[in-house]
């Protein structure tokens, strides 16, 4: 006589909340403090500059104790799903649970949806909280309703992969320890991966490119990362809807996983035979590569010791992996497991090193490439841009151009004029180039090389630089409609200018286009150096550039000085009330930074120049630096003494009475 | 009834249940024997649906047990290491199963706690092992199971307690036609209630007897001659063990009690002795029959 029973059993709710209702109690008030109590007391010190700081710099409620509510994220659902599944990962409690009569997929969701209420119910009445705090107090500067709907949609989101993903691990584990380390470890993954991936390609393969490799942004997938990031960022919800997917995933797995997993996997590392040699290929793996990167790191030099650190560290690796799943490190009998996986992961190594597949040798046929984008790191670093899709504009699609660029990449190869060494020595003379070619197969070919003299190559390089279409590619923002940018800001060596007239906006970026256009290979080369101030161009939607002044840049002078924006940011022989000269030998930079009380240094090996006619004398200097000059001239601004800008000159350059002083 | 036909079962590349087939008759105690890693966990675990056997299958009246909710609703597996919910008074506990087993018999649980004068507002944790057990099998038989497991159940235990869960066991077989699986590593501790044992032995089951046919059917012999006697008096019988201690005879002979004697004493011996065996005499000689000596397999 079949009985007729409820789906729903209450009893097993009970129980479960005995045991996890803890974890919601004490999210709840975390979050009772990290939100409805910090608004209320940052309501009762509120002032004019506090909410004008609110509206200027708050988006949204991630922003109230970031770091916390980042934590809490991380912590909660994961103590949550440890504990509601905890039932299946100690023997005694998984036999009895799964010899009452409820069918097995019964009690997972029974279990999964009290775990999960235990991370939502909070978020939700706090989230009401806000709401009732809204409606009654006067904390409008702080948040809107729709800053209420996003905060709780995004923690729900997060709290939800957190969740689903541990419940996906721990189905797949069978101690709640391995569960939590595995949780993390695989939530960190994409990041700690992909680094370590990278790393290890950029010191085996000559010109490897991880700043323009495929998913270089796989960092930013690891939400781990995101949590935390988020409270700086706009709050825009929509970007992060692939999370839901993922989380709906891990449900749907876990729960097909668990109707298959053995009750007797408790207290099992891991609760299925076939993982095994996954894990401990996965653990072999990663640990040889961390080793590499330890011995690369902390060496550098000599592919001996890296290949060194990539043995220790696989079987560092295989130990560890072994030890977890035998849960003893009395594992010392078990080698023949440890040749094949480090036979298997050297075999792939090896391959990189000797490049099988000819990624080091590969140069594209002119004819086959479609456009170029070509640049160096100062260039990257002295235009900073903030934006993904900012980093690479491939136009230059200029044939003669593109040889030139191919011709210069083979001189590279050839002549090896690369660094192979991954300690390298920066000096001013060293680049880092980058070079991407745009196949017309649409292929992408991403190179990068780290090159310690340039001057050795300037001959190939300039005709690059100084061609129009170069110049154009690594500035093609410049070239959008003016009805994209926000704000110009000047910076200078003394004080800023804002501009957000757009009128203004317009000359400036055409002065700066068409001194930029102008430029010879010295001046954009000597920009990467020699930058007074900066130009700060702002564009929608958050999106910042930055390009140096260069004092040569006579049609952008022109236009600030008609708008009386050039005070403080280019400056004249007026400008510097002293000058301070030193050999650059002396290797005592810092010297030269602080000088507001010339009169109380007393330094044999510096010169401090006040008087008018000798100022004038080394001043003219400026025109003439050198890179490689022996001597360092520091200027200085009038009445603050605040350094301008420092420059190399050779020792026959100096006047007289200069080195008279250093004799 | 309960039916294992051909089950194995593998824990990762451990054989634990090598072919394991037996049957249990609605209304019987079966006793499962073996020594400590026999597997008879492992087989009562898989009888009541927790684990599921790689092969074979197991069935209770004809169906499956494996996550048939209808039947487990009627079968309660008791462990030998005994499951409480951290911090669960009896009180809760009870509702635990009135909740999950729809036949929860409240009134027997009033009944019972009279009898055993238990607080039931107490943890369970704090009672002492005995106390435990007793709970356990409180809210087992409140649940009123058509069948029952017992894993080890009187292991630890004292004599009176013993003695006051089998009462309890007999009981409901005899009222309510209820079949009791119990597994022990000690013949003697079961041999008294069991209806029908079988001895598991690294996977296998090698005996399975039905206890009542058994006693019966054997029996231990000792007889003396004046004069030799010919082989025609042992050819006649179903001898399974025989040994010479001066001049009597000690046997232990199979067949009916009756058919025995009359053949014995054609031959007009001056001693004639039958006397029943007990339940460990039996199993020694069964085992040895199959190639086992006993005090391996059993203690």
């Amino acid at each position: 006589m079949p009985s007729k029973t409820s789906y729903f059993k209450k009893e097993i709710w009970k129980q479960s909340f005995r045991t996890s209702g803890w974890i919601g109690i004490a999210y709840f008030i975390a979050l009772i403090f990290v939100l409805p109590l910090q608004i209320i007391m940052e309501l009762s010190s509120v002032d004019q500059e506090t909410i004008t700081y609110y509206q200027e710099n708050v988006h949204h409620l991630l922003y109230f104790n970031g770091e916390i509510q980042g934590l809490l994220m991380i912590t909660a659902p994961v103590l949550a799903s440890i504990f509601t599944f905890r039932y299946m990962q100690v023997k005694g409690s998984a036999d009895f649970m799964h010899s009452l009569p409820i069918k097995r997929s019964q009690l997972f969701y029974h279990q999964f949806l009290l775990g999960y209420l235990m991370v939502i119910v909070p978020a939700i009445i706090n989230a009401l909280l806000l709401l009732a705090l809204y409606g009654t107090m006067d904390v409008d500067h702080m948040y809107q309703h729709a800053d209420i709907g996003n905060w709780l949609y995004f923690t729900i989101m997060i709290n939800t992969l957190f969740y689903t993903f541990s419940v996906l691990i721990g189905v797949l584990t069978g101690i709640s320890t391995v569960q939590a380390a595995l949780s993390y470890i695989f939530l960190l993954f994409p990041a700690g991966i992909s680094m370590l991936i990278y790393y290890n390609l950029e010191m085996l393969l000559i010109g490897f490119s991880p700043e323009y490799a495929v998913g270089n942004n796989l960092s930013n997938l690891s939400p781990f990362i995101q949590v935390f990031d988020i409270q700086f960022r706009e709050l825009d919800i929509k970007n992060f809807s692939f999370y839901w997917i993922i989380s709906l995933i891990c449900i749907v797995s876990s729960i097909i996983i668990y109707r298959g997993r053995n009750v007797e996997a408790a207290n099992q590392a891991l609760a299925f035979t076939i993982l095994k040699p996954v894990f401990k290929i996965g653990v072999t793996f990663c640990f040889m590569l961390l080793g590499g990167t330890y011995f690369g790191f902390v060496q550098g030099q000599f592919l001996g010791w890296i290949s060194f650190g990539y043995l220790f560290g696989a079987f560092i690796g295989y130990l560890l992996a072994e030890m977890l799943i035998q849960k003893t490190w009395r594992i010392f009998h078990q080698w023949k497991g440890l040749l094949l996986y480090i036979g298997v992961s050297l075999l792939v190594l090896l391959s990189i090193v000797f490049d099988i597949y000819g990624f080091e040798k590969r140069i594209p046929e002119p004819e086959n490439v479609e456009s170029v984008f070509i640049t160096d790191d100062s260039f990257r670093f002295n235009t900073y841009q903030s934006g993904e899709n900012a980093k690479d504009n491939a136009n230059i699609t200029d044939p003669e151009l593109i040889k030139k660029i191919i011709g210069l990449h083979q001189t590279i190869l050839d002549d090896e004029y690369y660094e192979k060494a991954h300690n390298r020595n920066y000096t001013e003379d060293s680049q880092t180039f980058f070079i991407n070619y745009y196949l017309e197969n649409g292929q992408k070919i991403n190179r990068r090389y780290f090159i310690p003299s340039m001057s050795e190559l300037s001959h190939l390089v300039e005709p690059i630089l100084e061609s129009d279409s170069f110049k154009r590619s690594n500035l093609a923002w410049l070239y959008d409609d003016i009805s994209n940018f926000h704000k110009i800001s000047l910076y200078g060596f003394h004080g800023n200018h804002e501009i957000d007239n757009q009128n203004t906006m317009v000359k400036i970026i055409e002065a700066l286009k068409k001194d930029y256009m102008n430029a010879s290979y010295e001046e954009i080369t000597q920009g990467y150096f020699q930058d007074l101030g900066s130009i700060e161009f702002e564009k929608k939607p958050e999106q910042f550039y930055h390009v140096p002044i260069v004092n040569d840049y006579e049609n952008l002078k022109e236009v600030l000085e008609e708008e009386q924006l050039n005070r403080g940011i280019f400056f004249g022989k007026e400008d510097v009330a002293m000058a301070a000269v030193m050999r650059t030998s002396d290797n005592n930079r810092e010297l030269f930074y602080d000088l507001s009380r010339p009169n109380e240094i007393d330094d044999d090996n510096l010169l401090i120049i006040q008087d008018r006619e000798q100022l004038d004398q080394v001043y003219s200097l400026w025109e003439q630096e050198t890179m490689k000059g022996d001597w360092e001239i520091g200027l200085y601004e009038v009445t603050t003494n605040n350094f301008i800008t420092s420059f190399r000159v050779n020792e026959k350059q100096l006047p007289a009475f200069v080195l008279e002083n250093f004799k | 009834m309960i039916q294992v036909q051909n089950v194995k079962k593998k824990f990762e590349k451990d054989i634990v249940l090598a072919d394991v087939s037996l049957k249990i008759e609605k209304g019987s105690i079966y006793g499962l024997l073996g020594s400590n890693g026999a597997g008879k966990t492992t087989l009562l675990k898989t009888i009541a649906g927790i684990i599921k056997q790689n092969n074979g299958a197991v069935e209770i009246e004809r169906k499956p047990v494996f996550e048939n909710i209808v039947l487990k609703e009627r079968l309660i597996f008791i462990p030998d290491a005994l499951f409480f919910f951290s911090h669960y008074t009896v009180n809760q506990m009870a509702s635990f199963y009135e909740n999950l087993y729809p036949n929860w018999n409240q009134e027997r649980f009033v009944q019972m706690q009279k009898l055993l004068k238990l607080d039931v507002t107490q943890k369970i944790q704090r009672f002492s092992k005995g106390m435990q057990r007793q709970v356990a099998f409180w809210l087992a038989l409140c649940a009123m199971p058509d069948y029952l497991i017992l894993d080890e159940p009187f292991d630890g235990l004292d004599p009176v307690i013993r003695r006051k869960i089998k009462s309890w066991i007999i009981q409901d077989v005899a009222e309510r036609e209820m079949t009791v699986l119990v597994s022990s590593h000690n013949l003697e501790e079961v041999e008294d209630i069991c209806d029908a044992v079988g001895i598991l032995h690294r996977g296998e089951l090698l005996v399975e007897k039905d206890l009542d046919d058994l006693k019966a059917d054997i029996h231990k012999v000792q007889i003396a001659f004046k004069n030799d006697v010919d082989d025609s008096l042992f050819e006649g019988l179903d001898i399974l063990y025989q040994e010479k201690r001066g001049s009597v005879f000690v046997c232990i002979v199979r067949g009916e009690y009756q058919q025995v004697e009359s053949h014995i004493n054609k031959y007009e011996p001056v001693v004639f002795d039958m006397l029943p065996l007990t339940l460990e005499e039996i199993f020694i000689y069964e085992m040895e029959g199959v190639g086992y000596a006993i005090e391996n397999i059993l203690l």
